[in-house]
């Protein structure tokens, strides 16, 4: 069995406005308890398999948070526990992520050295102003300076994370933006329409019309010049927010959304084994408690029916340029899948059908949730 | 058992006072229920507890009774159904009773219903026993609701009891007021058998069950029952007998008794409630007063929002009329909305009630349009018409006159939102009639309003503008004209019948534009633009314009996402599932209900 490993580091110094993933600021002086902590909720992991030797752990993703705030010694004691366990002779891709100016040459290096080989980076925007308002706490030439630095750790594959459809961004400031950083040379670009979601202070602030968010058609814009300028420098994308080099997709992700099991450690992190889903407590407080009373932090799961995985092989697949796979497709549809994909092929003109695969064309990307939903089988 | 020695009363109360925790404690205290009993019945699942507690506690109860002076009495407690669209049903029950407790709330002192069941229970001559509940709640105000209830039944501060149902304080006292208070049944000395019918029920087996009074002679088991309402009607009577945890068959009923009869009729809205039922043996020539037929006040359209289930939807109907008298409807058909029913209603809540069983209990997934009342209207050519559905208004050009009905509106609240619900009364075109304080710090407004009015979100609105704190209360009174105008929504310019609406000729501009907005937020966005209009005759008077969807996808979606988007995607699957094909455009359920919300922006 093949498995994909989540670190959760929900460590940062400051707390994005947009950002709504388990973080938390002020408490790098829990680091070794949380180390601690991760580290028996990864020994425990151990009983759900009869032979933990035989999971074939395929790759690696420390995420957060900041993860680059861990001392990489901490982060090689997460390593070897795993690899002390599961077997890692085929990990393709281990990825940590790190912020402009928060990780120096030296920590680089480490990183590098006990066997991360994959670098993700928040660059966000070149715009001072748009950083600002993004309550970034980097500036514009520490994303060269990181950028430089990973290079000469070692890294021979970084990705750049970067914001569109900000407030006060135009269309054109974005093509410049992306155009800088193709110079760069990265081997694989994120790029996100900035999305307001419940519980961040970018919600509160739209709310309270602190804030406008950019009309419909400019995040249109936005999202066609991404894909014009990014696929014509070499990156086509191979995921909605997702561009690459050949070769530098990101496996792990993939796997998310090729819906190959993996295990998540750490507060809020989601673990998934074919047949199960279940999620730590997003509290970094009640994880670390739990853990000192050797106690599970799971706080809850779900068992996919097949109408589930059905319905996430098609939302997950449809977010892909290869599209989701006809025969995984079928094998989760209770009746005629025949008939279901012609009229589904004859309401939405959007999808293609292709060596097996499921697809939407490149408009039809835009009402990806649109046409998933619709094609949703419920029970 | 001698007639001195019978009770028959009721507990009225305003919701939430305690009426069945009193009712209960009483069933205990003369042992006609255990403990036991009532635990079994709490441990029961929800929905049997549910239909268990509506089963115990709306039928009449017969207890049996040891005074303290070791005399044996006979008490009939008389349930009254506790909502403010069923006035008439609570005054036949009260006309079944010699008594009644009337029941206030410690802490919350006398409401709008409080008000009205005691003018009820005094129009109808009974004596009334004030008692107030929940003393020992740590918010309840002794001096203050024993002195609103005073006030309200003209009775000085020492017959007032003081009890806690819940916890078992001076139910004793009850008792002593009951036999003391409350007159036995007067001898009658009429020998012509007259009895009550003040409600029935529907056994699947035996069909339906009157619950009667016997004013007049006795029924017994094989006489045949005769009715004045209905005077073509003659049955057997199979059964005759008392009604304690269950029916219990007796020899006879005579004057005085309260019981059950069964005559294995089948269609429930052949006994009607209110009525009077004689026999053939011993037949009376006059009827008891008071006898209503049962007139629905409010309308609206079910519709399957599967049309294959039109004929389950039929069968749900049939099922729940049985139980539900008050319940009327027939077939319709919407252009929008396909094959349905028009149903009528006593009230908006009754409605509510309806609703929620026929989606809870059947299982229909239904389309619901906005209620209105009925309209009787007055044609150029003197014909006169009567309008329960909107899409069925003749043309403006014929139209002399609308009328429409009018309610005495009763809402009590502490002084300092009279100002408020001033204004929500006025903006429903209520006509102010009196204000009285009852103590200081509560008051009892009186307005007219049109009913039309009271039925879109009054309630919700009246409680939220008084934060909980005022309670509201209805009658009819009579049909009145109107400057009334139908206002029409064209949705991709066609017009949609189901979402017709009768206004007031000031309001329409307003209505209309407000409806269209409400409209603009729940019709989902679609591969093309929608245009919503709301026009009067050929004049459109609003409009606005549903966007056509262009971008729809989540830009971040890994690990920890998939699970929480699949649920919202698959939420929003099942609301769709539940839409309606309009021409072309596909309109949810709360699209036909948008008109419930007009005016909350």
């Amino acid at each position: 069995m093949e498995y994909g490993i989540y670190i959760h580091i929900p460590f940062c110094i400051v707390k994005c406005i947009y950002c709504d993933f388990y973080s938390i600021t002020d408490r790098d002086g829990d680091i070794p308890v949380f180390v601690d902590a991760i580290c028996s909720e990864i020994n425990s992991s151990a009983t759900r398999f009869e032979d933990p030797g035989k999971v074939k752990v395929r790759t690696i993703f420390i995420g957060g948070g900041t993860p680059s705030l861990v001392e990489p010694k901490w982060i090689e004691r997460i390593l070897d526990l795993l690899a002390s366990i599961y077997d890692m002779s085929s990990v393709s891709e281990v990825t940590i992520e790190a912020n402009p100016g928060e990780a120096p040459l030296q920590r680089l290096k480490d990183f590098r050295s006990i066997g991360i080989n994959r670098i993700s980076m928040g660059f966000q925007s070149f715009q001072p102003e748009l950083l600002k308002f993004l309550s970034r706490i980097h500036s514009v030439d520490d994303c060269f300076k990181t950028f430089r630095h990973a290079r000469q750790a070692g890294f021979e594959n970084i990705n750049t994370d970067m914001i569109y459809n900000i407030p006060g961004q135009s269309n054109r400031i974005w093509k410049n933006d992306l155009e800088r950083l193709i110079e760069l040379e990265p081997d694989h670009i994120s790029a996100y329409s900035l999305t307001v979601e419940k519980n961040t202070i970018l919600h509160s602030m739209v709310k309270t019309n602190k804030v406008k968010m950019p009309s419909e058609e400019l995040d249109i814009e936005f999202f066609q010049t991404t894909n014009d300028v990014l696929s014509n420098a070499g990156f086509p994308r191979y995921e909605i927010s997702n561009f690459a080099k050949s070769g530098y997709e990101c496996g792990h992700n993939q796997g998310y959304w090729r819906m190959i099991p993996y295990l998540g450690f750490g507060p809020s992190a989601h673990s998934y084994d074919g047949f199960k889903r279940w999620w730590n407590t997003a509290s970094l407080d009640q994880y670390l408690q739990l853990a000192s009373q050797n106690e599970s932090p799971i706080s809850g799961s779900e068992i996919l029916s097949d109408n589930n995985k059905f319905n996430e092989l098609i939302f997950n697949g449809l977010r892909m340029t290869e599209g989701a796979a006809i025969k995984e497709l079928e094998r989760h549809y209770q009746g005629l899948f025949r008939s279901y994909l012609e009229q589904a092929m004859i309401k939405w003109p959007q999808l293609l059908y292709k060596d097996g695969y499921l697809k939407l064309s490149e408009k039809g990307v835009l009402l990806a949730d649109e046409i998933s939903a619709d094609l949703f089988v419920l029970p | 058992m001698k007639i001195e020695n019978i009770r028959n009363f009721c507990i009225i109360a305003h919701i939430d006072h305690g009426k069945s925790t009193l009712a209960d404690r009483m069933l205990e205290a003369t042992n006609t229920i255990t403990s036991e009993d009532m635990k079994s019945q709490v441990l029961d699942d929800m929905d049997l507890e549910r239909e268990r507690g509506i089963t115990i506690k709306s039928h009449p109860i017969q207890m049996e009774y040891r005074h303290t002076d070791n005399v044996d009495y006979i008490l009939n407690l008389i349930d009254t159904p506790g909502h403010v669209d069923f006035t008439y049903e609570v005054s036949r029950s009260l006309a079944a009773c010699e008594g009644a407790l009337l029941l206030v709330d410690a802490a919350q002192g006398v409401e709008a219903q409080t008000v009205s069941n005691a003018y009820l229970a005094l129009d109808a001559d009974l004596e009334i026993i004030p008692v107030i509940n929940k003393i020992d709640m740590p918010a309840a105000d002794l001096e203050s609701s024993v002195s609103q209830i005073c006030e309200l039944l003209g009775c000085s501060k020492d017959e007032v009891l003081l009890i806690s149902a819940k916890n078992n304080i001076n139910i004793q006292s009850v008792f002593d007021a009951i036999i003391k208070a409350i007159p036995c049944p007067k001898l009658s000395t009429i020998k012509e058998t007259r009895a009550l019918i003040f409600d029935s029920t529907f056994d699947q087996f035996r069909g339906v069950v009157p619950y009667v009074r016997v004013f007049d002679g006795s029924l017994k088991k094989g006489m045949t029952a005769r009715y004045f309402a209905n005077s073509s009607l003659g049955h057997e009577i199979a059964e005759v007998g008392i009604l304690k945890m269950t029916k219990s068959p007796v020899e006879q009923l005579n004057a005085g008794d309260v019981g059950y009869i069964i005559t294995n009729v089948k269609d429930v809205r052949q006994i009607k409630v209110g009525d009077t039922l004689t026999v053939k043996e011993s037949k009376a020539s006059h009827a008891l007063p008071g006898y209503r037929p049962i007139k629905p006040m409010v309308f609206a359209g079910l519709y399957p929002v599967d049309t294959n289930d039109y004929e389950n939807l039929r069968l749900s109907l049939q099922k729940l009329v049985l139980n539900d008298s008050a319940l009327s409807f027939e077939p319709n058909t919407s252009i929008a909305l396909g094959f349905g029913f028009r149903c009528g209603f006593l009230g908006p809540l009754h409605m509510e009630i309806v609703q929620e069983r026929l989606e809870r209990e059947f299982n229909m997934n239904l389309i619901t349009t906005s209620p209105n009342v009925r309209y009787r209207v007055i044609l150029r050519n003197g014909i006169k018409v009567t309008v329960d559905n909107p899409a069925d208004m003749p043309d403006p050009m014929e139209i002399d006159k609308i009328l429409e009905p009018y309610i005495n509106a009763e809402v009590i609240t502490p002084p300092e939102y009279i100002g408020v619900v001033m204004k929500l009364c006025i903006e429903k075109r209520g006509v102010y009639k009196s204000t009285s304080y009852l103590t200081p710090k509560k008051v009892q407004l009186l307005f007219q309003i049109p009913l039309g009015e009271v039925i879109y979100e009054f309630f919700e609105k009246l409680k939220s503008i008084t934060r909980g704190y005022a309670s509201f209360d209805y009658e009819f009174i009579e049909d009145r004209p109107g400057d009334l105008q139908k206002l029409d929504i064209r949705i991709a310019t066609e017009p949609v019948d189901a979402l017709s609406l009768i206004v007031h000729q000031s309001n329409a501009y307003k209505q209309g534009a407000s409806l269209c907005r409400k409209l603009k937020e729940v019709i989902h966005r679609q591969q093309f633009e929608i245009p919503v209009q709301a026009a009067v005759g050929g004049k459109i008077l609003a409009r606005e314009t549903v966007r056509a969807f262009r971008k729809n996808v989540t830009a971040k979606c890994y690990g920890g996402d998939i699970s929480r988007k699949r649920k919202l995607l698959e939420k929003q699957k099942k609301g769709k599932k539940r839409m309606k094909q309009v021409g072309n455009v596909e309109l949810p359920q709360e699209a036909f209900l948008a008109v419930l919300k007009i005016g909350e922006d």
